[in-house]
């Protein structure tokens, strides 16, 4: 889903098949969903991040304009990727919004304490879920200003 | 007549004779008057240095004016039955001499023929000297007899033979019986034993004296009286044997003590044989003084061989036995000082040493008095005790971490729900709500009902999930504790639950809410969930009345919310508080069925109870109690 150039605005890391289809469906009906790359655990996303394993050589490239970042993930997961992206230096400033289904406060104060930027509950209803989806995407890509490192490309 | 009377005496001095030499020279003083008027003819030289006056002087005077007597009158009556009988005897009187002495004299007078005239020749003794011995003598024996009276020991004289001569008050008093009565009676006869008694008295005669021979008097009463007889023989002044003289001293009362104190040194000494506990004394230099039976039996040592020999080697310790021992001389005592006493088998046992200083009557230290106390026994129950606490301790730990991994498992289990049911849960809702969307001209209207059935469904589930985390969460959620203002939490709580619905005819009475003590937020919670519940279930009432009360009784605080609604069939009433128990059908009245058994939940980790009462279409009240 990344354009001719590779460039990557919304990275979404999401194990659920159903809830990729869904928060990718509720992008595209405002035109979000251009550049965005999907990845179904945390080991490739961070693969995808820091131009390893099967994304090695990728550079600068893969550092997109916010990651939607589930928690339940296989092999890595959601935490570790955040804990990871966040202490690299090169990573660091990219926002990540975590996405998850947990209403879990331990999960809400781990994650601002390993330095989230968002932390979004997703509703079961799906009006919900892709009206906060929507504005997610617009805010990050559109409303936010990113650092200058991602704004530039 | 007065003339003769004058000159006959003048004529015997003219003629000298032998006899009237005699008379003028004589030793006592003498002088002859004239018995018709008592004129003194003559008087001789004695008399004259008596009296103090010359021959010339006193011739002619009367015997009562020849001197100056003190007592003058007596001489009227010597003179009279001198008349009467011729003769009076060692008259008394007292005069004064020239030199202001008083003189004590006796007169005699006698009535004579010289020639052929009647004279009265007096013959004056001085026995001033005498007088005075006799005095002083009799003072003297008064004196001594009081002496003797007031002598609370009873003493009595004995003669050779062995009969009372004299006694005192006090023997009175120690027999019962007068001096009268006992004077010549048997000495022998007033003791309990008479042989005794005399074996004492002839000693007394064979050897001068005893001292402290044990006798008991017997009083007349029976009583008997102790005494100890100190007795001497005593003697005239020629050294001739009088008899015994004897002084008993009552020893009653001492015997009595000596008694007394033996009796109790006895019953001391038992009392300390008779402890449990091993005794001993010691001495300042730490040597062992004395020892019970329970030492020898502590030590399995004898007494013989325990006594003077070091307490300290009968420890395990010994240094340790004489630092305690040295605290006691320093601070006065020790108490539950831990030592351990090595028995001769070789087996030990465990003591606790109690022991003070003991000094005479001066203050002076004597030794150290401890005692022991055998907790071998109670060191085992001890030992076991922690041993079985230790296990205890183990299982509870075991148990605990049994739990905490249970606990872990079902959080777990809370996470995997909240996060892998709401994801299918949200595909569901998602692709029912696309398929309606984009596909919308394939399906009919039945095929778009039920379509909509489940995406209803969908979102009656996701509640569920969300009640049903809630409530587990409520369970492990650390409570924080404080006063919480029931009766300002109820209003809130209802003013909210009003606010939302606006169109209700609402009526709330909150009465006088005791405060309680408890996490404000999970109280609101029971409060919140009573409230929507009395609002809920009384929608079909118009007004509405909720009543919200409280007390305090028997150390609770009772709360209620009562309603004037639908109420509810006591049978069910154990179903209330239940999980996903409802006594109403979903379309009946909205709710998942949970929230009572929430407010159960918060109540009881309160320390609380829940309760409720209810009848159908005469409304419910629901009860709680917390810990005052």
């Amino acid at each position: 889903m990344s354009d001719a150039n590779g460039a990557v605005e919304i990275l979404l890391v999401e194990d659920s098949a159903t809830d990729a289809e869904l928060c990718i469906r509720a992008l595209k009906k405002h035109n979000l969903a251009n550049k965005l790359e999907w990845v179904k655990d945390g080991a490739e996303a961070l693969d995808f991040l820091l131009g390893t394993g099967s994304h090695a050589g990728r550079g600068e490239k893969s550092r997109p304009k916010v990651i939607l970042l589930d928690l339940r993930l296989p092999k890595v997961d959601g935490l570790e990727v955040l804990r990871r992206v966040k202490s690299e230096s090169s990573t660091k400033a990219i926002p990540i919004v975590v996405l998850t289904s947990s209403q879990e406060d331990r999960d809400v104060v781990e994650s601002y304490r390993l330095g989230v930027n968002s932390f979004i509950s997703k509703p079961v209803e799906f009006e919900a879920f892709a009206a906060v989806v929507a504005q997610l995407g617009l805010y990050w890509l559109v409303v936010n200003r990113p650092p200058p490192a991602i704004a530039k490309r | 007549m007065k003339g003769t009377a004058v000159s006959s005496p003048t004529s015997t001095r003219t003629r000298r004779s032998e006899p009237a030499a005699a008379f003028r020279l004589g030793p006592d003083p003498m002088c002859v008057m004239r018995a018709a008027d008592g004129a003194l003819l003559d008087a001789n030289e004695a008399f004259e240095r008596l009296v103090g006056a010359s021959r010339q002087d006193l011739i002619g005077k009367a015997f009562a004016g020849a001197a100056r007597w003190l007592d003058s009158r007596i001489w009227e009556r010597a003179f009279q039955e001198l008349a009467l009988g011729g003769e009076v005897r060692d008259v008394e009187a007292r005069m004064r001499r020239a030199d202001g002495t008083v003189a004590h004299v006796t007169a005699s007078f006698r009535r004579v023929e010289l020639g052929r005239r009647r004279c009265d020749v007096a013959v004056v003794r001085d026995v001033t000297t005498r007088r005075e011995a006799q005095v002083r003598e009799s003072a003297a024996s008064l004196y001594a007899r009081s002496l003797i009276e007031a002598s609370l020991d009873p003493l009595v004289t004995i003669s050779p033979e062995g009969k009372i001569s004299d006694v005192n008050r006090a023997t009175e008093d120690a027999t019962g019986l007068s001096r009268a009565e006992l004077i010549g009676t048997d000495f022998a006869d007033y003791f309990t034993e008479p042989e005794k008694a005399r074996v004492g008295y002839r000693r007394v005669l064979a050897e001068g004296y005893v001292r402290d021979y044990p006798l008991t008097l017997r009083h007349r009463s029976g009583l008997s009286i102790e005494v100890l007889y100190n007795a001497s023989v005593y003697r005239n002044e020629r050294g001739d044997l009088q008899g015994v003289f004897a002084a008993a001293r009552d020893v009653t009362m001492r015997k009595q003590m000596e008694e007394a104190l033996r009796r109790s040194e006895q019953s001391l000494r038992s009392l300390i044989e008779a402890s449990l506990d091993p005794l001993v004394t010691i001495s300042p230099d730490g040597k062992i003084t004395d020892v019970n039976r329970a030492t020898e039996e502590a030590t399995g040592i004898a007494r013989e061989r325990l006594v003077g020999t070091d307490f300290a080697d009968y420890f395990t310790e010994p240094e340790k036995a004489r630092a305690g021992y040295q605290q006691v001389l320093a601070r006065g005592q020790v108490r539950d000082y831990p030592l351990t006493v090595r028995h001769g088998s070789g087996r030990t046992i465990d003591v606790l040493y109690n022991a003070s200083v003991y000094r005479n009557e001066a203050g002076e230290l004597q030794g150290v008095f401890a005692a022991a106390r055998d907790v071998t026994l109670r060191r085992r129950l001890e030992e076991e005790v922690r041993r079985h606490r230790d296990q205890l301790e183990r299982l509870v730990q075991e148990r605990t971490a049994e739990l905490e991994a249970a606990y872990k498992e079902l959080e777990g289990f809370s996470y995997s729900v909240s996060h892998d049911l709401r994801t299918p849960l949200r595909a569901i809702d998602g692709f029912s709500r696309v398929l309606l969307e984009e596909h919308r001209e394939q399906l009919d209207e039945e095929g778009r009902r039920l379509l909509s059935v489940v995406r209803e469904s969908t979102a009656r589930m996701s509640r569920l999930i969300d009640e049903m985390l809630a409530f587990s969460r409520m369970g492990r959620v650390q409570m924080s504790v404080a006063d919480v203002d029931m009766r300002t939490l109820a209003r809130a709580v209802y003013e909210e639950l009003a606010a939302a619905a606006p169109a209700r005819d609402l009526r709330l009475e909150v009465g006088a809410l005791p405060s309680a003590r408890g996490d404000k937020v999970m109280l609101r919670q029971v409060l919140a969930n009573l409230l929507d519940n009395a609002v809920k279930f009384s929608r079909s009432r118009t007004p509405a009345v909720i009543e919200v009360g409280g007390r305090t009784e028997g150390g609770r605080h009772l709360y209620y919310v009562k309603d004037n609604g639908v109420g509810f069939d006591m049978q069910y009433a154990g179903k209330l508080f239940g999980v996903f128990q409802r006594l109403h059908a979903p379309g009946e009245f909205e709710g998942t069925g949970i929230g009572l058994a929430l407010v159960k939940r918060i109540v009881v980790r309160h320390g609380g109870s829940v309760w409720a009462e209810g009848c159908p279409g005469e409304g419910a009240t629901f009860h709680f109690a917390l810990p005052a």
